[in-house]
Protein backbone atom coordinates (compact mmCIF):
# COMPACT_ATOMS: atom_id res chain seq x y z
CA UNK A 1 0.00 0.00 0.00
CA UNK A 2 1.91 2.99 -1.24
CA UNK A 3 -0.28 5.41 0.67
CA UNK A 4 0.87 4.12 4.05
CA UNK A 5 3.07 6.38 6.10
CA UNK A 6 6.75 5.52 6.49
CA UNK A 7 6.34 3.90 9.91
CA UNK A 8 3.49 1.65 8.80
CA UNK A 9 5.39 0.69 5.68
CA UNK A 10 8.49 -0.16 7.74
CA UNK A 11 6.38 -2.18 10.19
CA UNK A 12 4.58 -4.16 7.49
CA UNK A 13 7.89 -4.82 5.72
CA UNK A 14 9.23 -6.15 9.00
CA UNK A 15 6.23 -8.47 9.30
CA UNK A 16 6.91 -9.81 5.81
CA UNK A 17 10.58 -10.33 6.62
CA UNK A 18 9.65 -12.18 9.81
CA UNK A 19 7.36 -14.48 7.83
CA UNK A 20 10.13 -15.17 5.34
CA UNK A 21 12.62 -15.94 8.11
CA UNK A 22 10.06 -18.16 9.85
CA UNK A 23 9.47 -20.16 6.66
CA UNK A 24 13.04 -20.33 5.40
CA UNK A 25 15.09 -20.52 8.60
CA UNK A 26 12.98 -21.62 11.56
CA UNK A 27 10.98 -24.23 9.68
CA UNK A 28 14.01 -26.08 8.21
CA UNK A 29 15.59 -26.09 11.67
CA UNK A 30 12.42 -27.55 13.16
CA UNK A 31 12.17 -30.14 10.41
CA UNK A 32 15.77 -31.13 11.04
CA UNK A 33 14.98 -31.65 14.74
CA UNK A 34 11.94 -33.71 13.74
CA UNK A 35 14.10 -35.91 11.50
CA UNK A 36 16.62 -36.36 14.30
CA UNK A 37 13.91 -37.29 16.79
CA UNK A 38 12.22 -39.81 14.53
CA UNK A 39 15.49 -41.19 13.11
CA UNK A 40 13.98 -41.65 9.69
CA UNK A 41 10.98 -43.62 10.97
CA UNK A 42 7.65 -42.30 9.69
CA UNK A 43 5.26 -41.59 12.57
CA UNK A 44 1.99 -43.48 12.54
CA UNK A 45 -0.12 -40.33 12.64
CA UNK A 46 0.02 -36.57 13.10
CA UNK A 47 -0.20 -36.85 16.89
CA UNK A 48 2.93 -38.98 16.95
CA UNK A 49 4.64 -36.56 14.58
CA UNK A 50 3.83 -33.77 17.00
CA UNK A 51 5.21 -35.66 19.96
CA UNK A 52 8.62 -35.58 18.30
CA UNK A 53 8.86 -31.79 18.56
CA UNK A 54 6.24 -30.48 20.94
CA UNK A 55 8.59 -30.14 23.92
CA UNK A 56 11.27 -28.30 21.98
CA UNK A 57 11.68 -24.58 22.69
CA UNK A 58 12.18 -24.15 18.95
CA UNK A 59 8.70 -25.53 18.33
CA UNK A 60 7.20 -23.21 20.92
CA UNK A 61 8.77 -20.21 19.19
CA UNK A 62 7.80 -21.54 15.78
CA UNK A 63 4.16 -21.62 16.91
CA UNK A 64 4.33 -18.33 18.75
CA UNK A 65 5.77 -16.44 15.79
CA UNK A 66 3.28 -17.98 13.36
CA UNK A 67 0.46 -16.78 15.55
CA UNK A 68 1.73 -13.36 16.46
CA UNK A 69 3.33 -12.12 13.27
CA UNK A 70 -0.12 -12.43 11.72
CA UNK A 71 -1.88 -10.87 14.71
CA UNK A 72 0.48 -7.91 14.64
CA UNK A 73 0.05 -7.49 10.90
CA UNK A 74 -3.66 -6.92 11.33
CA UNK A 75 -4.13 -5.73 14.87
CA UNK A 76 -1.04 -3.85 16.01
CA UNK A 77 -2.65 -0.72 17.44
CA UNK A 78 -0.21 1.68 15.77
CA UNK A 79 0.91 0.16 12.49
CA UNK A 80 -1.43 -2.78 11.89
CA UNK A 81 -3.63 -2.88 8.81
CA UNK A 82 -6.78 -2.02 10.77
CA UNK A 83 -5.14 1.10 12.15
CA UNK A 84 -3.71 2.07 8.78
CA UNK A 85 -6.88 1.60 6.74
CA UNK A 86 -9.42 2.89 9.23
CA UNK A 87 -7.50 6.18 9.31
CA UNK A 88 -7.80 6.63 5.53
CA UNK A 89 -11.49 6.45 4.59
CA UNK A 90 -11.09 8.73 1.58
CA UNK A 91 -8.31 6.63 0.09
CA UNK A 92 -10.30 3.47 0.80
CA UNK A 93 -13.34 4.89 -1.00
CA UNK A 94 -11.21 5.67 -4.07
CA UNK A 95 -10.12 2.04 -4.32
CA UNK A 96 -13.64 0.57 -4.28
CA UNK A 97 -16.45 0.26 -6.77
CA UNK A 98 -19.45 2.20 -5.48
CA UNK A 99 -21.86 0.06 -3.47
CA UNK A 100 -24.32 -0.05 -6.35
CA UNK A 101 -24.91 -2.39 -9.25
CA UNK A 102 -23.12 -1.94 -12.59
CA UNK A 103 -21.81 -4.04 -15.46
CA UNK A 104 -19.10 -5.23 -13.09
CA UNK A 105 -20.97 -5.72 -9.85
CA UNK A 106 -24.18 -6.97 -8.34
CA UNK A 107 -24.58 -6.79 -4.58
CA UNK A 108 -27.26 -8.49 -2.52
CA UNK A 109 -27.27 -6.71 0.84
CA UNK A 110 -30.22 -8.82 1.91
CA UNK A 111 -28.23 -12.04 1.54
CA UNK A 112 -28.02 -13.71 4.98
CA UNK A 113 -24.53 -14.63 6.14
CA UNK A 114 -24.17 -18.28 7.18
CA UNK A 115 -23.44 -18.83 10.86
CA UNK A 116 -20.10 -20.48 10.14
CA UNK A 117 -18.95 -17.41 8.21
CA UNK A 118 -19.16 -15.08 11.17
CA UNK A 119 -18.08 -17.68 13.74
CA UNK A 120 -14.35 -17.02 13.33
CA UNK A 121 -12.06 -14.14 12.47
CA UNK A 122 -10.54 -16.21 9.69
CA UNK A 123 -6.79 -15.57 9.23
CA UNK A 124 -7.07 -13.43 12.40
CA UNK A 125 -8.71 -10.80 10.17
CA UNK A 126 -10.64 -8.77 12.78
CA UNK A 127 -14.37 -8.99 12.17
CA UNK A 128 -13.74 -11.26 9.18
CA UNK A 129 -14.35 -9.98 5.66
CA UNK A 130 -17.74 -8.40 6.10
CA UNK A 131 -17.40 -5.66 8.70
CA UNK A 132 -15.77 -2.62 7.15
CA UNK A 133 -15.46 -1.13 3.67
CA UNK A 134 -11.71 -1.68 3.77
CA UNK A 135 -11.90 -5.43 4.47
CA UNK A 136 -11.10 -6.40 0.88
CA UNK A 137 -8.16 -4.03 0.78
CA UNK A 138 -6.96 -5.42 4.09
CA UNK A 139 -7.22 -8.99 2.83
CA UNK A 140 -5.29 -8.06 -0.32
CA UNK A 141 -2.58 -6.33 1.69
CA UNK A 142 -2.33 -9.26 4.06
CA UNK A 143 -2.05 -11.79 1.25
CA UNK A 144 1.30 -10.33 0.22
CA UNK A 145 3.06 -11.85 3.25
CA UNK A 146 1.18 -15.15 3.55
CA UNK A 147 2.91 -17.14 0.83
CA UNK A 148 6.69 -16.99 1.19
CA UNK A 149 8.95 -17.89 -1.74
CA UNK A 150 6.35 -17.15 -4.40
CA UNK A 151 5.80 -14.14 -6.59
CA UNK A 152 2.68 -12.13 -5.82
CA UNK A 153 -0.36 -14.24 -6.76
CA UNK A 154 1.89 -16.72 -8.56
CA UNK A 155 -0.26 -19.70 -7.53
CA UNK A 156 -3.28 -18.16 -9.21
CA UNK A 157 -1.37 -17.51 -12.44
CA UNK A 158 -0.19 -21.11 -12.42
CA UNK A 159 -3.75 -22.30 -11.82
CA UNK A 160 -4.94 -20.38 -14.87
CA UNK A 161 -2.12 -21.98 -16.89
CA UNK A 162 -3.17 -25.42 -15.67
CA UNK A 163 -6.75 -24.71 -16.70
CA UNK A 164 -5.52 -23.83 -20.17
CA UNK A 165 -4.05 -27.30 -20.39
CA UNK A 166 -7.51 -28.72 -19.81
CA UNK A 167 -9.22 -27.06 -22.75
CA UNK A 168 -11.02 -23.88 -23.68
CA UNK A 169 -13.79 -22.54 -21.49
CA UNK A 170 -16.38 -19.96 -22.44
CA UNK A 171 -18.38 -19.68 -19.24
CA UNK A 172 -16.60 -19.78 -15.90
CA UNK A 173 -17.79 -19.60 -12.30
CA UNK A 174 -15.19 -18.65 -9.69
CA UNK A 175 -16.58 -19.52 -6.25
CA UNK A 176 -15.35 -17.57 -3.23
CA UNK A 177 -13.59 -15.16 -5.57
CA UNK A 178 -12.53 -12.68 -2.89
CA UNK A 179 -10.95 -9.56 -4.37
CA UNK A 180 -10.44 -11.31 -7.70
CA UNK A 181 -6.99 -12.81 -7.32
CA UNK A 182 -8.14 -16.07 -8.91
CA UNK A 183 -10.64 -14.76 -11.44
CA UNK A 184 -8.42 -12.13 -13.06
CA UNK A 185 -5.78 -14.58 -14.35
CA UNK A 186 -8.59 -16.77 -15.71
CA UNK A 187 -10.19 -13.80 -17.45
CA UNK A 188 -6.84 -12.88 -18.99
CA UNK A 189 -5.99 -16.42 -20.11
CA UNK A 190 -9.48 -17.09 -21.53
CA UNK A 191 -10.24 -13.88 -23.37
CA UNK A 192 -13.33 -15.34 -25.04
CA UNK A 193 -14.80 -16.51 -21.74
CA UNK A 194 -17.35 -14.79 -19.53
CA UNK A 195 -16.17 -15.14 -15.94
CA UNK A 196 -18.48 -14.71 -12.97
CA UNK A 197 -16.93 -14.35 -9.53
CA UNK A 198 -19.13 -14.87 -6.49
CA UNK A 199 -18.39 -14.22 -2.85
CA UNK A 200 -20.21 -13.39 0.37
CA UNK A 201 -18.01 -10.39 1.11
CA UNK A 202 -19.29 -7.11 -0.33
CA UNK A 203 -16.04 -5.26 0.51
CA UNK A 204 -14.05 -7.85 -1.45
CA UNK A 205 -16.47 -7.73 -4.37
CA UNK A 206 -16.34 -3.93 -4.52
CA UNK A 207 -12.55 -4.08 -4.70
CA UNK A 208 -12.66 -6.81 -7.33
CA UNK A 209 -15.14 -4.87 -9.48
CA UNK A 210 -13.12 -1.68 -9.22
CA UNK A 211 -9.92 -3.49 -10.12
CA UNK A 212 -11.56 -5.10 -13.17
CA UNK A 213 -12.89 -1.71 -14.22
CA UNK A 214 -9.47 -0.06 -13.83
CA UNK A 215 -7.71 -2.84 -15.74
CA UNK A 216 -10.25 -2.73 -18.55
CA UNK A 217 -11.20 -6.39 -18.16
CA UNK A 218 -14.53 -6.67 -19.98
CA UNK A 219 -15.11 -10.40 -19.53
CA UNK A 220 -15.41 -10.65 -15.76
CA UNK A 221 -18.08 -9.53 -13.34
CA UNK A 222 -18.84 -10.13 -9.70
CA UNK A 223 -21.94 -10.99 -7.69
CA UNK A 224 -22.62 -11.34 -4.00
CA UNK A 225 -23.75 -14.94 -3.58
CA UNK A 226 -23.25 -18.03 -1.45
CA UNK A 227 -21.36 -20.85 -3.19
CA UNK A 228 -23.64 -23.32 -1.42
CA UNK A 229 -26.71 -21.77 -3.06
CA UNK A 230 -25.82 -19.98 -6.28
CA UNK A 231 -28.58 -17.97 -7.99
CA UNK A 232 -27.80 -19.29 -11.50
CA UNK A 233 -29.58 -21.71 -13.78
CA UNK A 234 -28.60 -25.38 -14.03
CA UNK A 235 -25.83 -26.13 -16.56
CA UNK A 236 -24.76 -22.50 -16.87
CA UNK A 237 -20.99 -23.02 -16.92
CA UNK A 238 -18.37 -25.21 -18.52
CA UNK A 239 -15.87 -24.54 -15.73
CA UNK A 240 -16.56 -24.21 -12.01
CA UNK A 241 -13.53 -23.40 -9.91
CA UNK A 242 -12.39 -22.05 -6.57
CA UNK A 243 -9.09 -21.36 -4.85
CA UNK A 244 -8.60 -21.66 -1.09
CA UNK A 245 -12.35 -21.79 -0.51
CA UNK A 246 -13.16 -25.34 0.59
CA UNK A 247 -10.92 -25.40 3.67
CA UNK A 248 -12.76 -22.42 5.10
CA UNK A 249 -16.08 -24.34 5.08
CA UNK A 250 -17.67 -26.89 7.41
CA UNK A 251 -17.79 -30.37 5.90
CA UNK A 252 -21.54 -30.28 5.33
CA UNK A 253 -21.21 -26.99 3.43
CA UNK A 254 -18.43 -28.45 1.29
CA UNK A 255 -20.90 -31.15 0.23
CA UNK A 256 -23.39 -28.43 -0.71
CA UNK A 257 -20.74 -26.55 -2.70
CA UNK A 258 -19.85 -29.72 -4.60
CA UNK A 259 -23.53 -30.37 -5.30
CA UNK A 260 -23.85 -26.81 -6.62
CA UNK A 261 -20.69 -27.26 -8.70
CA UNK A 262 -22.35 -30.29 -10.30
CA UNK A 263 -25.72 -28.60 -10.84
CA UNK A 264 -24.17 -25.52 -12.42
CA UNK A 265 -21.87 -27.38 -14.81
CA UNK A 266 -22.82 -28.35 -18.32
CA UNK A 267 -22.41 -32.07 -19.11
CA UNK A 268 -18.71 -32.74 -19.63
CA UNK A 269 -17.81 -29.58 -17.74
CA UNK A 270 -14.72 -29.30 -15.54
CA UNK A 271 -14.76 -28.76 -11.78
CA UNK A 272 -11.38 -27.74 -10.30
CA UNK A 273 -11.10 -26.68 -6.67
CA UNK A 274 -7.58 -25.66 -5.65
CA UNK A 275 -6.94 -25.98 -1.94
CA UNK A 276 -4.74 -27.66 0.66
CA UNK A 277 -4.36 -31.27 1.72
CA UNK A 278 -1.80 -32.97 3.96
CA UNK A 279 -2.34 -36.61 4.88
CA UNK A 280 1.22 -37.58 5.79
CA UNK A 281 1.79 -37.28 9.56
CA UNK A 282 4.35 -34.43 9.58
CA UNK A 283 2.70 -32.06 7.08
CA UNK A 284 -0.69 -32.89 8.60
CA UNK A 285 0.61 -31.95 12.03
CA UNK A 286 1.92 -28.67 10.61
CA UNK A 287 -1.15 -27.63 8.64
CA UNK A 288 -3.65 -28.55 11.34
CA UNK A 289 -1.53 -26.67 13.87
CA UNK A 290 -1.55 -23.74 11.47
CA UNK A 291 -5.34 -23.94 11.40
CA UNK A 292 -5.46 -23.36 15.15
CA UNK A 293 -2.84 -20.63 15.17
CA UNK A 294 -4.35 -18.77 12.24
CA UNK A 295 -8.04 -19.21 13.13
CA UNK A 296 -8.93 -21.58 10.33
CA UNK A 297 -11.12 -23.85 12.38
CA UNK A 298 -12.68 -25.79 9.53
CA UNK A 299 -9.42 -26.74 7.84
CA UNK A 300 -8.88 -30.00 9.80
CA UNK A 301 -12.39 -31.19 8.92
CA UNK A 302 -11.71 -30.56 5.25
CA UNK A 303 -8.27 -32.13 5.46
CA UNK A 304 -9.62 -35.32 6.98
CA UNK A 305 -12.85 -35.71 5.00
CA UNK A 306 -13.29 -38.36 2.33
CA UNK A 307 -13.14 -35.99 -0.61
CA UNK A 308 -13.33 -38.78 -3.18
CA UNK A 309 -16.62 -39.95 -1.71
CA UNK A 310 -17.91 -36.37 -1.60
CA UNK A 311 -17.20 -35.83 -5.31
CA UNK A 312 -18.86 -39.14 -6.19
CA UNK A 313 -21.87 -38.31 -4.02
CA UNK A 314 -22.25 -35.03 -5.88
CA UNK A 315 -22.38 -36.98 -9.15
CA UNK A 316 -18.90 -36.35 -10.54
CA UNK A 317 -16.54 -38.78 -12.15
CA UNK A 318 -13.80 -40.03 -9.77
CA UNK A 319 -11.90 -37.00 -8.51
CA UNK A 320 -8.20 -36.50 -9.24
CA UNK A 321 -6.31 -35.31 -6.16
CA UNK A 322 -2.94 -33.92 -7.26
CA UNK A 323 -0.19 -31.95 -5.53
CA UNK A 324 0.01 -28.44 -6.98
CA UNK A 325 3.22 -26.43 -7.21
CA UNK A 326 2.51 -22.82 -6.29
CA UNK A 327 5.98 -22.01 -7.59
CA UNK A 328 8.50 -23.99 -9.63
CA UNK A 329 9.82 -26.97 -7.70
CA UNK A 330 7.64 -26.51 -4.62
CA UNK A 331 6.29 -30.07 -4.69
CA UNK A 332 9.74 -31.64 -4.83
CA UNK A 333 10.38 -34.02 -1.92
CA UNK A 334 13.50 -32.08 -0.98
CA UNK A 335 11.82 -28.63 -0.98
CA UNK A 336 13.34 -27.25 2.23
CA UNK A 337 11.01 -24.41 3.18
CA UNK A 338 7.66 -24.20 4.89
CA UNK A 339 4.75 -24.11 2.43
CA UNK A 340 1.07 -24.71 2.27
CA UNK A 341 0.29 -28.20 0.94
CA UNK A 342 -1.39 -26.92 -2.23
CA UNK A 343 -3.55 -29.63 -3.81
CA UNK A 344 -5.81 -29.65 -6.86
CA UNK A 345 -9.11 -31.53 -6.71
CA UNK A 346 -10.53 -31.87 -10.19
CA UNK A 347 -13.09 -33.93 -12.05
CA UNK A 348 -15.74 -33.68 -14.72
CA UNK A 349 -19.47 -33.89 -14.87
CA UNK A 350 -20.33 -36.95 -16.96
CA UNK A 351 -21.14 -35.97 -20.55
CA UNK B 1 -19.26 -2.83 11.35
CA UNK B 2 -18.43 -4.50 14.60
CA UNK B 3 -16.25 -1.95 16.39
CA UNK B 4 -15.32 -4.44 19.08
CA UNK B 5 -13.98 -6.80 16.45
CA UNK B 6 -12.06 -4.12 14.60
CA UNK B 7 -10.36 -2.83 17.71
CA UNK B 8 -9.53 -6.38 18.67
CA UNK B 9 -10.82 -6.18 22.23
CA UNK B 10 -12.05 -9.72 22.65
CA UNK B 11 -13.01 -11.36 25.90
CA UNK B 12 -11.30 -14.58 24.90
CA UNK B 13 -7.85 -15.46 26.31
CA UNK B 14 -5.01 -15.41 23.81
CA UNK B 15 -3.50 -18.75 22.72
CA UNK B 16 -0.58 -19.89 24.87
CA UNK B 17 2.55 -21.49 23.42
CA UNK B 18 5.04 -21.49 26.29
CA UNK B 19 4.82 -23.10 29.72
CA UNK B 20 3.35 -20.06 31.39
CA UNK B 21 1.17 -17.18 30.25
CA UNK B 22 3.81 -14.87 31.71
CA UNK B 23 6.34 -16.13 29.18
CA UNK B 24 3.92 -15.67 26.31
CA UNK B 25 3.26 -12.10 27.35
CA UNK B 26 6.96 -11.42 27.72
CA UNK B 27 7.52 -12.79 24.25
CA UNK B 28 4.81 -10.54 22.87
CA UNK B 29 6.48 -7.58 24.52
CA UNK B 30 9.66 -8.60 22.80
CA UNK B 31 7.88 -8.60 19.46
CA UNK B 32 6.61 -5.10 20.13
CA UNK B 33 10.08 -3.96 21.08
CA UNK B 34 11.53 -5.46 17.94
CA UNK B 35 8.95 -3.69 15.80
CA UNK B 36 9.52 -0.40 17.56
CA UNK B 37 13.24 -0.72 17.09
CA UNK B 38 12.95 -1.58 13.43
CA UNK B 39 10.53 1.22 12.61
CA UNK B 40 12.70 3.69 14.45
CA UNK B 41 15.85 2.56 12.69
CA UNK B 42 14.06 2.76 9.36
CA UNK B 43 12.84 6.29 9.99
CA UNK B 44 16.19 7.53 11.23
CA UNK B 45 17.98 6.03 8.28
CA UNK B 46 15.48 7.56 5.84
CA UNK B 47 15.78 10.90 7.57
CA UNK B 48 19.54 10.79 7.34
CA UNK B 49 19.27 10.01 3.65
CA UNK B 50 16.97 12.95 3.04
CA UNK B 51 18.90 15.44 5.08
CA UNK B 52 22.22 14.39 3.67
CA UNK B 53 20.85 14.64 0.15
CA UNK B 54 19.65 18.14 0.93
CA UNK B 55 22.98 19.08 2.45
CA UNK B 56 21.34 20.21 5.67
CA UNK B 57 22.83 17.65 8.05
CA UNK B 58 26.36 16.97 9.03
CA UNK B 59 26.86 13.78 11.07
CA UNK B 60 28.05 15.56 14.21
CA UNK B 61 24.88 17.63 14.46
CA UNK B 62 22.79 14.69 15.73
CA UNK B 63 25.03 14.04 18.70
CA UNK B 64 25.24 17.71 19.59
CA UNK B 65 21.50 18.35 19.48
CA UNK B 66 19.61 19.56 22.60
CA UNK B 67 15.80 19.84 22.39
CA UNK B 68 14.01 23.03 23.44
CA UNK B 69 10.93 22.89 25.70
CA UNK B 70 8.45 22.28 22.91
CA UNK B 71 10.60 19.62 21.35
CA UNK B 72 11.07 17.98 24.73
CA UNK B 73 7.29 17.78 25.13
CA UNK B 74 6.99 16.02 21.77
CA UNK B 75 9.64 13.54 22.81
CA UNK B 76 7.82 12.91 26.07
CA UNK B 77 4.55 12.21 24.24
CA UNK B 78 6.39 9.77 22.00
CA UNK B 79 7.80 8.02 25.07
CA UNK B 80 4.37 7.72 26.67
CA UNK B 81 2.84 6.27 23.50
CA UNK B 82 5.73 3.82 23.27
CA UNK B 83 5.20 2.57 26.82
CA UNK B 84 1.45 2.18 26.22
CA UNK B 85 2.20 0.19 23.09
CA UNK B 86 4.74 -1.97 24.90
CA UNK B 87 2.34 -2.88 27.69
CA UNK B 88 -0.73 -3.30 25.50
CA UNK B 89 -0.32 -7.10 25.51
CA UNK B 90 -0.52 -7.45 29.26
CA UNK B 91 -4.30 -7.77 29.43
CA UNK B 92 -3.92 -11.22 27.86
CA UNK B 93 -6.84 -10.76 25.50
CA UNK B 94 -6.91 -12.18 21.99
CA UNK B 95 -6.74 -9.52 19.31
CA UNK B 96 -8.64 -11.78 16.98
CA UNK B 97 -11.08 -14.50 17.93
CA UNK B 98 -10.07 -18.11 17.37
CA UNK B 99 -13.61 -19.44 17.30
CA UNK B 100 -13.01 -21.59 20.36
CA UNK B 101 -16.22 -22.29 22.20
CA UNK B 102 -18.26 -22.09 19.02
CA UNK B 103 -19.95 -25.46 18.50
CA UNK B 104 -19.32 -25.19 14.76
CA UNK B 105 -15.57 -25.18 15.27
CA UNK B 106 -13.92 -28.51 16.05
CA UNK B 107 -11.24 -28.49 18.75
CA UNK B 108 -7.83 -29.86 17.81
CA UNK B 109 -5.64 -30.61 20.79
CA UNK B 110 -1.93 -30.04 20.95
CA UNK B 111 -1.59 -26.93 18.81
CA UNK B 112 -1.57 -24.20 21.41
CA UNK B 113 -5.25 -24.74 22.21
Amino acid sequence: MSTMDRSTTAFQELIGTMRQHWANQLYPALHERFEQATQGQTPTDSDQAGQAVQDLPLYHWFCFIERHYQRMKYSDPRWGLVAALSARPDWVAEQLHPAQDSAYLRLRPELPLPDYYSAIDIHQHPGNLVGADYDGLMYRASATSIHPNTRRFEAHERMAQWLQSQGNFLSVLDMGCGFGKCGFPIARHFEQAQVLGIDLSAPCLRLAARTAEQEGLRNIRFEQADAAQVPCEDASFDLVTSTQLLHELPVEVIAQVLAESYRLLKPGGLVAHLDFRARQPWPQFLIEGHSVRNNEGFLPGFNRMDIAAAYLAAGFEPVRVEPFAETEGATRADWPYWRFPWTLFWSRKPA
Amino acid sequence: MNDTAKTGKRAEPELQFFESADTDRMAQMLMVMAAELHVLRDRVRCLEFILTQQGTLAPAQLDQFTPDAGQAQVLQQDREAFVAHLFEVLDGRAKSTSGRGNPLVPVIQGHGA
